[in-house]
């Protein structure tokens, strides 16, 4: 023993509150996986559409630069 | 009291360790007392980036749990080490040992693990930034961690599967109160160089997005030998590093990320 602290102790309840909090609060969440695939199909589209712009100006800067020989 | 971090991401491999190590020694760079705790128990490894010895390890956060040591015992004074000029890094690893890491996962250990380590880091040390590098997952030693701190970085790769994890992540976090920010990490280039990304990506995980790191060939070929800032300074991904601890500094120093611990109640 190092000092006078303990820190395993699992059958301290006190010790314990916050771990018990977390299991009730996890045990009670209510995931809607149907509207989470929803909503990050949604963002995957926005994405698709962000790269796309990107993509398009990568090509156009292409363009003027063969036309400028650069 | 230090501001205490926790770096998380839903899954595995999206730069935990290697983010938490540049980022402590730029907070140090910065002028800054950091501490980094190596909280990924069942799969270690932020020792490697520092390149310390597990010889040099002579007691870990494993000895340190069961009252093995003190706490003076585990920590590393690593600033000479790593030749830092400015602040002061220390460091707390865990244990590689098979016998260990199942002993930690089978008994848990205390809640009142972070506060003390947090206090006795200001006491003793007086250290102002202490980062917990976690376990990736949402597993209850990781939420505990996350409770615990001040302000949670979520590290996540521009992959629908991080993507989903990180929304559902930041959605508990919400639940439970507490402040999160986003790093993208590992980002395809030509995306890193959109300038909506942050904002579109901060719009549905609800969450600021205080970094975007580009994914680099420099990187993967570093292979973890050493902190990569320290070998590349004038590298962009350091860059980008310097400018996300500056906005840690930021959040933190105004007092606009650090949620007073003894007011923490979960959201309804």
């Amino acid at each position: 023993m190092c000092g006078n602290r303990t820190y395993y102790n699992p059958n301290d309840g006190e010790d314990s509150q916050m771990r018990l909090k977390l299991r009730t609060m996890l045990s009670d969440v209510q995931t809607d996986t149907a509207q989470v695939e929803s909503v990050i199909s949604r963002f995957e589209d926005r994405l698709d559409a962000l790269m796309s712009r990107l993509d398009n100006l990568e090509s156009r800067v292409s363009r003027i630069e063969r036309r400028l020989d650069i | 009291m230090p501001v205490a971090c926790v770096v998380h991401s839903y899954r595995g491999g999206t730069g935990k360790s290697t983010t938490t190590a540049n980022l402590s020694v730029l907070l140090a760079a910065l002028g800054k007392r950091v501490a980094t705790i190596d909280m990924d128990i069942t799969s270690p490894g932020l020792h490697v980036v520092y390149n310390v010895s597990t010889q040099n390890m002579k007691h870990t956060l494993n000895d340190y749990i069961y009252n093995r040591c003190s706490f003076q015992d585990t920590m590393i004074d690593i600033t000479g080490h790593l030749k830092l000029p400015r602040g002061a890094l220390y460091f707390l690893g865990s244990s590689m040992k098979p016998e260990e890491i199942v002993k930690v996962i089978r008994e848990g250990y205390s809640e009142k693990f972070f506060r003390h380590v947090a206090e006795t880091l200001y006491r003793d040390y007086n250290v102002d930034y202490v980062i917990f590098d976690t376990h990736p997952g949402l597993n209850e030693d990781t939420l505990l961690a996350i409770m615990s701190s001040d302000v949670s970085l979520l590290m996540m790769r521009m992959d629908k599967q991080d993507l989903t994890g990180t929304y559902i992540t930041s959605q508990i976090l919400k639940k439970f109160g507490r402040l999160s920010y986003v790093i993208l990490n590992m980002v395809p280039p030509n995306l890193a160089e959109a300038p909506d990304l942050p904002s579109e990506v901060s719009k549905i995980i609800d969450s600021s997005v205080i970094g975007v790191l580009p994914f680099y060939n420099e990187i993967l070929s570093h292979r973890s030998r050493g902190v990569f800032c320290l070998f590349h300074p004038q590298h962009p991904y350091s860059s980008q590093l310097l400018k996300i601890a500056k906005r840690i500094l930021e959040l933190t120093e105004t007092q606009e990320a650090v949620i007073d611990l003894s007011n923490t109640k979960p959201a309804p």
